[in-house]
């Protein structure tokens, strides 16, 4: 992956305007926008404001693929009705590792009927970043998804899609290259061995860690690969059902019980772990596949300044040999 | 318009301000069908008549206790009703009600003066502490979207889906600044029961707490957090008290 190459072209300014154009014609631009509270979001755009760089928004596109709650369908007297059809938008000024885990989540719901529709309207748009203190991104991780890279003076496709517009644009002839990843952090992310995890089980980091742990759910709602869901049902007065999706944390009390008051993880200790589990090795088909992409959104967030990669550091202290 | 198949709805009211009450009657949109597939047996914000004792399908419990006679009555409704609803903060966790602090008789004796002292009344309590309650709606007051879910899923057989997590969550889904992070402000977020769609701090004000703690809520280290914010020991304790929240010391872990 670390070689991996794309068709690039070069991108005089007129030749930008030629492109925003042809995809407004499809598509609404989303991007991230700043308000007075100084929080980054993805929104949409005004005309014609386009962002310079990509920016480590608040939540990722995630909330546009995976919506914080959302119906999936409603059923009212004697008819059934799926929820509503998304609108195409395109999203600009993604950074690189926010496209990594839109390839995780491609891989999770690669069968799921509400994510796949959703994904099928989106065109996603990445530009350089300015890597921040918290970033530990790394291009070896795992590929990525998207449409378009932007950069300063040159075009990267990155899918049939955005190949499509590129040629439309006649933005000249295409070289191979390599994305241009921020430099700096790259490689010093942190990785735990399955075995090393295995043997964690009794390690008092756990402990330690999970008792300023306020289990506020804030690291998984705006990690870029979290994506545990409840399905919700509920009835109007008038009898209608809407079930919808909404999205869960594996730090709650009920995320870990099942019927008969079985509770996989009934500590915050054991919940903590199972969430670095979940991150640093996966499950499923995925399992070995650190979903990790370092944005660092997590350690940002948390009241009380827990951090995965610490912890991982500390198990090679404690546990490791 | 009735049919034989309505069933029977009474609101209860013990000591309560009536605003869980008069969230239901601002969901004027939702009135006509509520009055389509329910007989109201008593709604004392409504009309006056009412409380007729007699057996309902859903009681409606709003407010705390503080005497026997409330007491006998709220005994009295529960075997009457098939299903009973505790709404609102008050009747969940005492409420504000719960806040008097003290001995009881001179309480008494500094609001109402000496014909108090006759009087047999205990410190408010929720209603959990009596009856067997079959579904709660917590907030002071309670989400009109609540209200009517919970109220559009129990007529029709079955309980709301519902997440018991923190406001935080919602805070963090909704975008917000986070005020306990960002501007050291007080906020309860990260322990208060979520579903008001963090409606406070989404407006820059810091959770109050009035729907009550998540399951499990780490208060050992929100308490932690809130000696940062500048508060003092005892400011702390009355925050986290406001809405009947136990004190520091007592984390149900």
């Amino acid at each position: 992956m670390i070689d991996a190459l794309f068709p690039s072209y070069p991108l005089p300014q007129d030749v930008v305007d030629d492109l925003l154009d042809t995809i407004r014609r499809d598509w609404t631009f989303w991007g991230p926008c700043s308000g007075e509270d100084e929080v980054w979001r993805l929104q949409p755009l005004p005309e014609g404001l386009w962002p310079a760089n990509a920016v480590t928004t608040f939540l990722t596109v995630k909330k546009l693929l995976l919506p914080q709650r959302a119906a999936l369908w409603s059923h009212d007297q004697n008819s059934y009705r799926k929820a509503g059809a998304a609108s195409p938008v395109a999203v600009i000024g993604v950074p690189l590792c926010d496209l990594q885990a839109v390839w995780y989540l491609d891989q999770v719901f690669a069968e799921d009927e509400p994510y796949l529709d959703r994904r099928k309207q989106l065109l996603l748009i990445g530009m350089p970043c300015e890597p921040g203190a918290e970033c530990r991104c790394s291009r070896q991780l795992m590929p990525l998804a998207g449409d378009l890279f932007v950069g300063a003076d040159r075009v990267w496709a990155l899918s049939r899609a955005g190949q499509g517009l590129l040629l439309e644009c006649a933005c000249g002839v295409a070289e191979e290259m390599p994305l241009p990843w921020p430099e700096g952090p790259d490689g010093q992310r942190s990785q735990i061995s399955e075995d090393l995890f295995l043997s964690s089980a009794a390690a008092s980091i756990w402990f330690d860690e999970s008792q300023r742990c306020l289990s506020c759910g804030a690291c998984s709602a705006v990690c870029p690969t979290c994506y545990c869901f409840d399905l919700l049902d509920s009835a109007a007065l008038d009898g209608s059902v809407v079930r919808r999706r909404a999205w869960d944390n594996c730090f709650f009390a009920e995320h870990g019980k099942v019927a008969g008051g079985h509770d996989f993880r009934p500590g915050r200790a054991d919940r903590l772990r199972f969430r670095m589990e979940h991150k640093l090795l996966g499950f499923g088909d995925l399992r070995g596949q650190n979903s990790c992409v370092g944005c660092g959104r997590c350690r940002g967030v948390c009241p009380a300044e827990i951090d995965l990669d610490r912890i991982a550091e500390q198990l090679h202290l404690e546990v490791g040999s | 318009m009735r049919t034989t198949s309505s069933l029977k709805l009474s609101w209860v009211r013990f000591t309560s301000c009536s605003g869980c009450q008069l969230m239901l009657l601002n969901c004027e949109t939702s009135l006509n069908e509520l009055a389509r597939i329910v007989e109201l047996d008593a709604f004392p914000l409504v009309s006056s008549a009412g409380d007729r004792s007699e057996p309902v399908d859903i009681a409606l419990v709003e407010g705390s206790l503080s005497t026997p006679e409330e007491v006998e009555r709220l005994l009295a409704i529960r075997r009457h009703s098939r299903l009973l609803v505790a709404v609102g903060a008050c009747a969940l966790n005492g409420g504000i009600n719960a806040l008097v602090k003290g001995e009881r008789r001179s309480c008494l004796a500094g609001i109402y003066g000496e014909q108090s002292a006759g009087w047999d009344s205990f410190p408010p309590q929720p209603v959990h502490h009596f009856v067997r309650v079959d579904w709660q709606i917590p907030g002071c007051p309670p989400e009109r979207r609540e209200l009517l879910e919970s109220l559009g899923s129990i007529l029709h057989g079955g309980w709301p889906g519902r997440q018991l997590m923190p406001v935080c969550m919602e805070c963090r889904c909704n975008e917000n600044r986070c005020l306990l992070v960002e501007d050291h402000a007080p906020c309860l977020g990260p322990i208060t029961l979520a579903g008001c769609n963090a409606s406070c701090p989404a407006r820059g004000v810091p959770c109050e707490g009035c729907r009550g703690v998540v399951p499990e809520a780490n208060r050992d280290e929100l308490y932690r957090l809130l000696l940062e914010t500048g508060l003092s020991v005892q400011e702390i304790q009355h925050r986290l008290e406001r809405f009947g929240g136990t004190p520091h010391g007592q984390a149900d872990r």
